[in-house]
């Protein structure tokens, strides 16, 4: 793991709440957390320039309480792009930025087809995608897991 | 991390000092030595190195010698596959005449011989028409009806389906698109599977060889998992699938071979019409799938024979395969071959199926067939079984995760040309994935089958 994706992963652990091990477990056949992380890095994102300064930021925190980390990448100039990470992690979706003029972001994209079943979104409702489950039959009429067991962070549920 | 990925981490290390069969691969008196008859322990243990041929099948999979540097799949595929060449190997030794047990005095490849696991108990023997219990272990079942004139010669090697399991995908789920598989001599491919004595003994003793007996059952089917000679010995369920193609004489050289009485069922047929006929068959396609303690999904070995299909993208135009023409640029591929489909027709090589391998062999199962083609070769540089492959192991990376029941396998994609010809593909939970697919199984009640869609064939049967 490069130290690129190490920060990047530990950042949006902060970002979204989700455990690191979770965004990118040891075994990872899956490889989401690389996959955004090329995404943001390369031509499709239009970030890629943006990325170093978002991460020294999250370096220039790192070993603070994640609160702390959050706060400061919030208080910083790259806290637009940290929301539209978080967004993607959650939804899948690339958001472009909140245009003014329009008063809205008036365009995204599901980034590919793994990330709209990836959302967070869909563990943080205990629940899997729409369209889209590897629940067995009759899994409906049984509690879900807890929710850290989704969000692999014991303080939450 | 999660609880099993953090436990895979402390298994790792608990092996890294473990020493394993430090063998060369291709040092023939190693080799040899190695496969020196002596009582077959339960399970081989050896570690990433070793390619030496035993009759002992793994019970898990041995991360060491050396372990790996950590926990990436692809630093974990290796041991998988090593795994996977070590239960063929163990499977598909010559079987002590008369027993399932593997013949310690002979070594796999001296000569093509009936195999281990073709002395387990079929399901056609295990799920019977009234639901009646199934003959005991070691023992053949009633063949059917218009095998038993033609089983006067003693061969009793019946192999029933035309589709994997044709009463299950095709007739009953349909959520895939299938059909039988026409070979290019024109004749349809067969299917059988089997299981080890565990897995029949949990059917049995549970009686879900019968509708009536899984209603009494009433709860998710759990079959019994291997672990590694514990004490007493925990015995894993095994089941394989099979796929052969009619051969002749000529092609002993290139293929493990039986005489075979092949059944076609009358629901098979368009007339309705049962039918039995000695055929010599070779393998083509081989499916094994071992619930251990450590993956609770099982782990899932899949082996070719090396001639079926060539790789999409760059297609050959030459050569010799047993389910593409290289002649034939214009060929739809890995298409269901025209209806009416009737096995008992005579052969029709215009109707033969153009197959290609959608997902490529990994290098590292490539790596793995290498080393142990080293080791045959050291036997016998003849030996049926170099012309046998490994295509890959699907293995969960998280077997104990709480959210997800399929284990996030690795890798995502797999699958078998002969075995899944119309299901090859990159869509997950629809195309290409063993555990995925296997994760829907349910028996005739809808309950969970633990990943086998053999309790759907269950029938009726008096409630106990």
């Amino acid at each position: 793991m490069t130290d690129d994706t190490r920060d990047f992963v530990n950042m949006s652990s902060v970002l979204t709440g989700f455990a690191a091990s979770v965004l990118q477990p040891a075994t990872d056949p899956q490889g989401q957390a690389g996959q955004y992380l090329a995404f943001l890095t390369g031509p499709d994102s239009g970030v890629a320039e943006a990325m170093p300064a978002l991460l020294d930021v999250y370096r220039a925190n790192d070993g603070k309480p994640p609160e702390a980390v959050g706060q400061a990448i919030m208080a910083s100039p790259s806290a637009e792009l940290a929301r539209r990470i978080i967004k993607l992690w959650y939804s899948g979706a690339w958001y472009e930025p909140f245009d003014a003029s329009t008063g809205f972001a008036d365009t995204l994209r599901i980034v590919s087809a793994q990330a709209y079943t990836s959302g967070l979104a869909w563990r943080a409702a205990q629940a899997h995608p729409m369209g889209y489950s590897l629940l067995r039959f009759g899994y409906w009429n049984t509690d879900p897991p807890a929710l850290s067991a989704f969000t692999g962070d014991s303080t939450h549920g | 991390m999660t609880p099993k990925r953090a436990s895979l981490v402390l298994f790792l290390a608990a092996f890294a000092g473990c020493g394993g069969d430090q063998a060369e691969p291709a040092a023939r008196e190693a080799v040899l030595a190695s496969a020196t008859p002596a009582p077959a322990a339960r399970c081989d243990s050896t570690g990433l190195s070793s390619a030496a041929l035993s009759p002992s099948p793994p019970c898990v999979v041995a991360f060491s010698d050396p372990p790996p540097a950590s926990g990436s799949v692809d630093e974990l595929q290796p041991y998988f596959d090593a795994y996977s060449w070590k239960t063929f190997v163990a499977l598909n030794w010559p079987v002590r005449p008369g027993t399932t047990e593997p013949d310690a005095a002979t070594v796999i490849g001296r000569a093509d011989a009936p195999t281990v696991w073709e002395s387990w108990k079929g399901a056609w023997e295990i799920f019977l028409e009234d639901g009646a219990e199934p003959s005991p272990w070691g023992t053949t079942g009633e063949l059917p009806e218009p095998c038993r004139s033609a089983a006067a010669g003693g061969q009793t090697h019946v192999l029933p389906f035309v589709g994997k399991t044709p009463n299950v995908l095709t007739a009953f789920d349909e959520p895939f698109l299938t059909g039988p598989l026409i070979d290019q001599a024109g004749n349809y491919t067969r299917y059988e599977i089997l299981v080890n004595e565990p897995m029949f003994d949990y059917i049995v003793s549970n009686r879900l060889y019968s509708q009536e007996g899984q209603i009494a059952f009433a709860r998710d089917a759990d079959f019994p998992s291997d672990s590694a000679n514990t004490q007493p010995a925990l015995q894993g369920a095994v089941m394989v699938k099979a796929a052969w193609r009619v051969v002749d004489e000529a092609d002993r050289a290139r293929f493990h071979v039986r005489a075979s009485r092949v059944y076609t069922p009358p629901a098979d047929t368009p007339a309705g019409e049962a039918s039995c006929e000695s055929r010599l068959m070779g393998l083509v396609g081989f499916h094994v799938a071992h619930k251990t303690v450590g993956e609770p999904q099982w782990l899932w070995s899949t082996f070719e024979h090396v001639a079926n299909a060539p790789e999409a993208g760059a297609l050959p135009t030459s050569g010799t395969f047993n389910y593409f023409d290289p002649g034939c640029a214009d060929c739809p591929v890995n298409q269901p071959p025209p209806r009416p489909w009737n096995p008992n027709d005579e052969p029709r090589p215009e109707n033969a199926v153009q197959v290609v391998r959608s997902i490529p062999i990994p290098p590292e199962a490539k790596e793995r067939t290498d080393a142990f083609h080293a080791s045959l070769r050291a036997v016998n540089d003849a030996s049926v079984w170099l012309n046998y492959e490994l295509i890959s192991t699907q293995w969960p990376a998280d077997g104990d995760s709480p959210t997800d029941p399929t284990g996030d396998p690795a890798p995502v994609f797999l699958g078998n040309t002969t075995l899944e010809t119309y299901i090859q593909g990159r869509v997950p939970n629809v195309l290409s994935s063993c555990i995925l697919c296997h994760n829907n199984a349910a028996d005739t009640q809808g309950r969970f089958s633990d990943f086998t869609y053999l309790l759907q064939l269950a029938k009726g049967g008096s409630r106990p």
